[in-house]
């Protein structure tokens, strides 16, 4: 149905962020506006298992062999949920030394791109979800994107590493002479508790920032317990407690990603 | 305790990366953007011109509301892109040269200056400086003489201006100039008079006319002659040229006004049609949108475009058969196997040929049963 496939790499320059819990629930709300999503676990700690309630894949079965040199074409996807279209091609352990393979590789940031480009996947939405270590890993994701979210947790590590990696893509894009360059499709607030002063203050001063990075800012994704009970069963939160009001704040860069994508503008 | 530390200032090198990048992006699209417009010989002339103005009337403010654009500026493709050039230039360097405008009226027509006044009106200003020049008698020719010449019109834009005039001057409509400028020009081919008309395209009026009157062709067809020759256009370049860009299906002429397609390019693109691969319209455009696509994105020279056209048009007409040069060949030294040259022949020889011609025989058979 999309016109132009979307690869939409999600990086935060820190751990603990919410990058998993952006990629899980955005791929649901994509899924659910009949969109195939085909979601790519790029993290050597392989989170997205435990949302998706997958047991681990084997090196064979998941994205390393996907970067290896022998691969041909059989993207190891497995079905996400019950009655949904996302996808997931699962992570592994050894991603850690592939990322190191890669460095002497030939073409080694292009790699993750030249494996799609050559070998098409069907989604109409890829989305790349990242290690928090900026490496090799994740220059494959920006060099394979057509656009990046940046989840910003509102407490100086995660602001701090925040703009490190908006300095950071602007100089691979560069260094690897992308073209077009995949922009910032926005900076995602997230595990926002308004209870605390230190995230109620810097939610004040984020569109600030944004205004001057000319980077859109989407509404705040809430902390909840129940992220993590949904995450313990393997679901998403829209699966697992379709009334919470959490649900709700995947909307906007849902509804966002699906104009886009609809008008081939990523 | 202490105040919590803004976050703002974390930034800052963020920001100036960003507002960096997008200066060189912005800088590259102007050189661009200046390449494919500055003829430095245009620029010259209207130099010269603006000068003598100022010299004559001297320069004055306009209101740019009192101002309307050229409703005969040949210039059709004029992009947003390279508006928002001018408009960054104007804010920054302020406005340079003075408009060259024409009063018409209590207002005025804009004689050059188009995307600086429309670049004006964007910023918000109100007025800009101006000369004015006296009222051409034909404002729609003076443009047009000054723009065929201007090498930087893409050639669709050109045909377009031209036809326009040439279709004013003879009352033809463009299907008539296209036949009736090729018939004409086949006629004189045939004739052997083509190097005639070709030697009168820079000579004066007066000479043009007693020429072509020489070349003995109707009173129509004269006329047409002598409008391009008018316009110091050879109607044979003009045919082979220029003509077959009205006839480009829409997406084509489409890419070179807003996309920068070269006009030879075009042309290769346009055998891509639904006749000549023997499919549907829709196929034949998704094709050739696609193969266009490739020619700017890979910057595709005329003969790779022809390449890849070929490539194409293989994929669609697979079957077709052509006639080999090998079996000409054969024919051609079978046939001068003259009876002499047999009879001098050893029988083995003979006999091993009369075997080779027998299967060879068989073969063809089998060939044009199946066929």
């Amino acid at each position: 149905m999309a016109k132009h496939k979307a690869v939409i790499a999600i990086l935060a320059n820190a751990g603990g962020v919410g990058k998993t819990t952006l990629a899980v629930h955005l791929a649901y709300e994509l899924g659910r506006r009949n969109f195939s999503v085909g979601l790519i676990d790029l993290d050597p700690q392989r989170a997205l298992d435990v949302f998706c309630g997958l047991p681990s894949a084997a090196a064979e079965f998941s994205i390393a062999q996907v970067l290896s040199k022998d691969f041909r074409g059989n993207w190891p996807f497995v079905s996400a949920w019950e009655n949904s279209k996302v996808e997931v091609c699962q992570g592994h352990p050894i991603m850690s030394k592939i990322a190191d393979d890669l460095v002497i590789r030939r073409r080694g940031e292009y790699t993750l791109a030249d494996r799609m480009k050559n070998y098409p996947l069907s989604h109409d939405v890829v989305i790349l979800d990242c290690p928090a270590t900026l490496g090799m890993i994740c220059e494959n994701a920006i060099a394979a994107s057509t656009g990046l979210l940046v989840p910003i947790q509102l407490e100086m590590k995660s602001v701090s590493g925040a703009a490190d990696l908006v300095q950071w893509a602007i100089a691979i894009a560069d260094e690897l002479d992308l073209e077009p360059r995949p922009p910032i499709l926005g900076l995602v607030p997230s595990l926002y508790d308004h209870t605390r002063a230190i995230h109620r203050q810097y939610l004040q001063q984020l569109p600030e920032v944004a205004s001057q990075l000319r980077i859109k800012l989407y509404p705040q994704i809430r902390d909840s317990s129940e992220f993590k009970n949904a995450s313990a069963n393997g679901l998403p939160l829209q699966k697992y407690r379709p009334a919470h009001p959490a649900c709700k704040d995947f909307v906007t860069i849902a509804n966002d990603l699906v104009k886009l994508v609809k008008e081939g503008k990523i | 305790m202490g105040k919590l530390p803004t976050i703002g200032q974390r930034f800052t090198g963020a920001i100036q990366a960003n507002d960096q990048a997008q200066r060189i992006a912005e800088l590259q699209s102007e050189i661009e953007q200046l390449r494919s417009t500055q003829s430095p010989n245009l620029e010259e002339q209207l130099e010269v011109l603006r000068r003598q103005l100022i010299a004559q009337s001297g320069e004055l403010e306009v209101d740019i509301t009192l101002v309307n654009p050229n409703p005969h500026q040949p210039r059709q493709t004029i992009t947003q892109e390279s508006i928002q050039t001018i408009a960054r230039s104007l804010e920054q360097d302020g406005q340079i040269s003075p408009l060259i405008i024409v009063q018409q009226g209590s207002e005025y027509v804009l004689w050059d200056g188009q995307r600086r006044w429309e670049a004006a009106k964007k910023l918000g200003w109100k007025t800009l400086r101006a000369v004015t020049a006296p009222m051409p008698e034909n404002l729609h020719r003076q443009s047009l003489l000054t723009f065929i010449h201007h090498e930087d019109l893409n050639p669709l834009d050109k045909a377009e201006a031209i036809v326009k005039e040439v279709s004013a001057l003879t009352g033809l409509g463009f299907e008539e100039i296209s036949t009736m400028l090729s018939t004409v020009l086949r006629r004189l081919e045939r004739q052997q008079q083509m190097h005639q008309l070709t030697n009168l395209v820079t000579a004066h009026p007066k000479l043009q006319l007693q020429g072509v009157k020489a070349l003995d062709v109707g009173e129509i067809e004269e006329k047409l002659l002598l409008s391009f020759l008018d316009l110091a256009l050879n109607p044979a370049s003009m045919k082979a040229n220029l003509m077959p860009m009205l006839s480009l299906p829409s997406d084509l002429k489409e890419s070179i006004r807003k996309r920068g397609l070269r006009g030879a390019h075009a042309l290769a693109l346009a055998v891509l049609s639904a006749k000549t691969l023997k499919i549907s319209e829709n196929q034949a455009a998704k094709e050739r949108i696609k193969a266009t696509q490739q020619v700017i994105e890979e910057a595709l020279t005329v003969s790779k475009t022809r390449e890849l056209v070929t490539q194409i048009k293989s994929k669609y007409l697979k079957s077709e058969t052509s006639s080999s040069r090998d079996v000409t060949a054969v024919a051609r030294s079978i046939e001068r196997l003259g009876k002499s040259v047999l009879a001098n022949t050893d029988t083995e020889q003979l006999v091993a040929l009369k075997t080779l011609l027998q299967q060879k025989l068989a073969e063809i058979e089998s060939t044009l049963a199946s066929s």
